[in-house]
């Protein structure tokens, strides 16, 4: 008893104290960051948060046959920490110690077998997953790759032996007349009866020798959790509960007046803890557009690429304190922080050690950082609310502060600067394709007017686009819909500015635009484009934009729905593609369908669709980006043949940077002849002569 | 040493010019400016030539519209000082050899020991400022150029002479260069830098000696046309022989080559 005594406390204390040192080092490393504001305001949809993400595991269940056994290893740890504080027990005060409270109930008893079991088959089931899924073999289409495959070999291991050794001391525990619950344990009493022929002596001494494995290998387990990407045991849930809310998508993260992070010093301490978070599940890696067209960004190998820096850093970030930060003590991220003279590229720049590797090109390569679309896919899959792209953009921001940027992008920041529009064309022409259509279209400037249509610069200026700002403005004409423009009045909405991280540009965007829609008199705007939508609605709340901002495709299934538009079925089976920012960024799935169906149309679902989606490629400014053609299909190329395997043959999009991409890639893949890609505006007025048509025959 | 990177002001050609009533001028109402991009190619190479041997780099302009936005941009790349030369009409378009006679008496005066500007503009499509002003200046000058190395009391410049051909020349300081392009692209200053360069000011304002009026060379605008369109393409088809016997009859045809 007494050897019982001494071999566990032992155990527990170097266990404690290796685990705690750790833990106390990570702690003051991810402290090491700059500010992250508002990262605790909202207890209540934090709380929810956790209720949903940890404890109701609601983002691993999308993936099924992983999520499952993880969600019954998550909640079998939870009712099994019941076991260990009954394992300690008996070790240190008496057999037969009951947790005070609960007891010795048989619900307790069966609960702990039954998930000891459950447990075990859900090893057994990631093992079957990792060797399915090899990265070995399948290298980059395995969501592992790139993963410590070996550490998570070590932990399903521990995890096994846990089990293995739980239901080998209480089965001892049966012959011993030590186990304190009766029938109800099934599985430590038939384990029991086979234990059972080896007499009372023999059990007694696998007792003790697997009460003392069980408790040794749960506090090695501890300590390896702590030097592994297992980590994420404890991390996860204060990282889901420090996460931005609802999501990180939508409007970005602004730290520091966006000055950009060159140095890990710069990136705020949430993101540290999104790094030392991260589990290498692969699920971000298995969804980005960039990593499944052979770019060389995966969202996982970038987290994990700064979480080594970061770790290897440590002696630096530790021995500089809290105080060696971002230059700045402005954290707001609200918008009017630049016009204070804040000195953006020197603040942070000059301030720092110069022992400080650039993050880019010394840590990440420039490619990495600049072949994000900012899609958000993988801030939609992550099942710990890391998030990739707020850190993408922060680093892109340092770059460009530093004008390192590809020349073709500076070119159009330059057009954009110069006239407002990435087409670099005359800012007094933006409203020219209005002069063809035969009616007038209200300044909203000058006369008030119930929506105010944001154009944005590629249905303005696109020759193939500007067709259908066209189509859409006769549809809204012929349903007497009360719209009108700011004609030259608009800008660019600056919603790929700030993600190429141009955070001056956009600021000076805003702030034109925002004088404009102040002098404009609208009751709600209505976008083409599904990013001037994401801008105008997320992120211009801070400057002063108080009215409802609506996609056209809204706005269309409201005319359909209150028969402003009446029109006969087209009977097309045709697919959708959701644009990454309506659907994901701002969860508008359902009214293109319904559009949809009520064109009369059979839609046909690609396998990626809805928040699931996958990116087109041109988003957060890759359309103005080259494409190095050696390293494979675009993602536009990849979407067309995801689309063509369905077997229809019209191609339905609602974005305009789609209908450019898409109809590209139908001829680079070949498909041109059969797969048409269409807008939704244009659906409608086929639609709508149909009807027509069918009504002055009729007449 | 003092560097010299003389800009000009041009209205944006992205925009439709249009002529003014008078029909000698274009409609400057409306019309944006924007800096040349040759005189963009002279500051990014005076700016390579900072760096490498830490000269001050000065800017100067006339006040011509919209050009306290192109002084601020260029603080922002890291000029170190911007001059604006008030006093001069701006609502007309000025021939080279005015803005020449106006320009001399500032370089002189600034004891500068190179001064560089754009190879040619928009409205000096032959390229004349650098050479005008040299000559105003007795100073040696070299145009088209695309590299520039700075020595003791010289300069080493690479001047580009066409037909795929350089010559790298060895000039005696100070100089006038005409930069057809900076050894790299012109660098970007994002708008942040540019807006807290703008709120701290810092443009400095000196008079412009007005030149005597109307001298000899001076030209007189009696009227500007827009372009007339006139002509059109023709696609020619057939094998490349089939085309190149075509285009020797279509050159022979209008007397360009004999026989």
């Amino acid at each position: 008893m007494v050897l019982r005594i001494a071999i566990g406390g032992a155990v527990v204390l170097i266990g404690l104290a290796l685990g705690g040192a750790r833990l106390w080092w990570l702690a003051r490393l991810i402290r090491s960051g700059s500010p992250a504001p508002g990262r605790t305001k909202g207890a209540l949809r934090r709380s929810w948060a956790e209720l949903a993400e940890v404890l109701g595991q609601r983002k691993l269940l999308r993936r099924r046959q992983s999520g499952i056994p993880h969600a019954l290893t998550f909640w079998g740890f939870i009712i099994l920490l019941f076991t260990v504080i009954e394992a300690f027990g008996d070790v240190f005060s008496s057999k037969r110690f009951a947790i005070p409270g609960i007891g010795h109930s048989p619900v307790l008893g069966f609960l702990e077998d039954l998930f000891a079991v459950v447990v075990l088959l859900a090893v057994i089931s990631f093992v079957v997953i990792r060797l399915v899924d090899s990265p070995a073999r399948r290298e980059r289409r395995s969501r592992f790759y790139g993963s410590h495959t070996g550490a998570a070999w070590v932990t399903l291991t521990l995890i096994a032996l846990v089990m293995i050794t739980l239901l080998g001391y209480r089965a001892a525990q049966t012959n011993t007349g030590d186990f304190p619950y009766g029938s109800w344990a099934f599985a430590s009493h038939a384990i029991g009866g086979w234990l059972a022929p080896l007499g009372r002596g023999t059990n007694s001494v696998i007792e003790t020798t697997l009460l003392l494995c069980n408790v040794a290998v749960i506090m090695g387990f501890l300590v390896f959790v702590t030097y592994s990407k297992h980590l994420h045991i404890f991390l996860a849930p204060m990282n889901v509960g420090l996460s931005r809310r609802p999501r990180a998508l939508g409007a970005l993260e602004v730290t520091d007046g966006g000055s950009g992070a060159r140095t890990i010093e710069q990136l705020s301490w949430k993101h540290l803890l999104d790094f030392a978070t991260c589990t290498e599940c692969g699920r971000c890696q298995a969804a980005c557009p960039a990593w499944n067209t052979n770019k060389p960004l995966s969202p996982k190998l970038l987290v994990m690429g700064l979480r080594d820096h970061l770790f290897t850093s440590a002696p630096r970030l530790l021995a500089a304190g809290h105080g060696a930060s971002r230059g700045s003590a402005l954290t707001s991220s609200n918008g009017a922080s630049s016009a204070e003279g804040k000195v953006v590229g020197q603040s942070r720049g000059s301030s720092d050690a110069p022992a400080a590797p650039a993050l880019v090109p010394d840590v990440i390569s420039p490619d990495v950082i600049w072949a994000c679309t900012t899609c958000g896919a993988c801030v939609e899959q992550c099942p710990v609310d890391i998030e990739h792209v707020d850190t993408i953009v922060d680093i892109r921001r340092g770059l460009v502060n530093d004008g390192k940027m590809e020349a073709s992008v500076q070119q159009v920041l330059e057009n954009i600067a110069q006239q407002g529009n990435s087409f670099g064309k005359s800012g007094r022409m933006r409203a020219r394709w209005v002069r063809e259509l035969g009616f007038p279209v209200k300044d909203a400037r000058k006369e008030p007017v119930r929506y105010l249509w944001f154009v944005g610069d590629f249905a303005s200026f696109d020759e193939r686009i500007l067709e259908l700002s066209r189509t859409l403005a006769h549809v809204l004409h012929d349903a007497d819909v009360d719209f009108g423009l700011l004609y030259e009045g608009e800008r660019n909405a600056g919603n790929d500015v700030r993600r190429i991280g141009e955070e001056g540009l956009f600021e000076m965007l805003v702030e034109h635009n925002m004088s404009t829609l102040n002098g404009a008199q609208f009751e709600s705007i209505f976008t083409t484009d599904p990013h001037s939508l994401n801008t105008l609605r997320n992120e211009y709340p801070a400057y002063g934009l108080d009215k409802p901002v609506l996609h056209y495709s809204q706005l269309l299934q409201e005319l359909l729905e209150s028969t402003a538009i009446t029109v006969k079925p087209l009977g097309t089976r045709v697919t959708y593609h959701d644009p990454c920012y309506l659907a994901r960024h701002n969860r508008i799935t359902e009214a293109p369908r319904k559009v949809l169906h009520a064109l009369g149309c059979e839609l046909v679902e690609m396998p990626r669709h809805g928040l699931n989606t996958f990116c087109c490629g041109a988003g957060g400014g890759r359309i103005w980006m080259s494409d190095d053609p050696a390293l494979g299909e675009r993602p536009s190329e990849n979407r067309i043949r995801e689309a063509v395997a369905l077997g229809v043959d019209t191609f339905v999009v609602a974005c305009p940077k789609d209908f450019a991409m898409y109809s590209d890639a139908v001829k680079t893949t070949g498909h041109e002849p059969d797969l048409r890609v269409v807008d939704l505006v244009e659906l409608v007025a086929t639609a709508l002569e149909t009807a027509t048509l069918a009504a002055v025959s009729g007449s | 040493m003092r560097i010299l990177v003389l800009m000009r002001q041009l209205p944006d050609l992205v925009e439709e010019l249009e002529i003014s009533s008078e029909g000698t001028d274009i409609d400057r109402e409306l019309v944006k400016f924007v800096m040349n991009e040759f005189d963009d190619q002279a500051l990014e190479e005076a700016l390579l030539l900072k760096e490498s041997s830490g000269a001050e780099v000065v800017v100067v302009a006339l006040d011509e519209p919209d050009v306290d936005q192109a002084l601020y941009t260029a603080i922002a790349k890291g000029a170190d000082r911007a001059v604006k030369l008030t006093g001069v009409s701006n609502e007309r378009w000025m021939s080279t050899h005015e803005r020449a006679a106006i320009l001399a008496p500032y370089v002189e005066e600034s004891a500068a020991d190179l001064v560089l500007t754009g190879v040619q503009a928009a409205d000096d499509l032959d390229g004349q400022l650098a050479g005008v002003l040299a000559g105003l200046l007795g100073l040696p000058h070299a145009a088209v150029v695309v590299g520039v190395e700075l020595k003791d009391s010289t300069v080493l410049v690479t001047q580009e002479l066409g037909g795929g051909r350089s010559v790298d020349e060895e000039i005696d300081l100070p100089a006038v260069l005409g930069l057809q392009a900076a050894r790299q692209a012109p660098r970007y200053a994002p708008i942040s830098k540019i807006r807290q360069v703008t709120q701290a000011g810092g443009i400095e304002e000196v008079a412009a000696h007005t030149p005597p009026e109307a001298s000899a060379t001076a030209i007189s605008l009696r009227r500007l046309y827009v372009p007339e369109r006139s002509g059109h393409a023709e696609m020619l088809e057939g094998t490349p022989g089939e085309v190149a016997e075509r285009i020797a009859e279509i050159l022979r045809s209008r007397g360009l080559v004999k026989g």
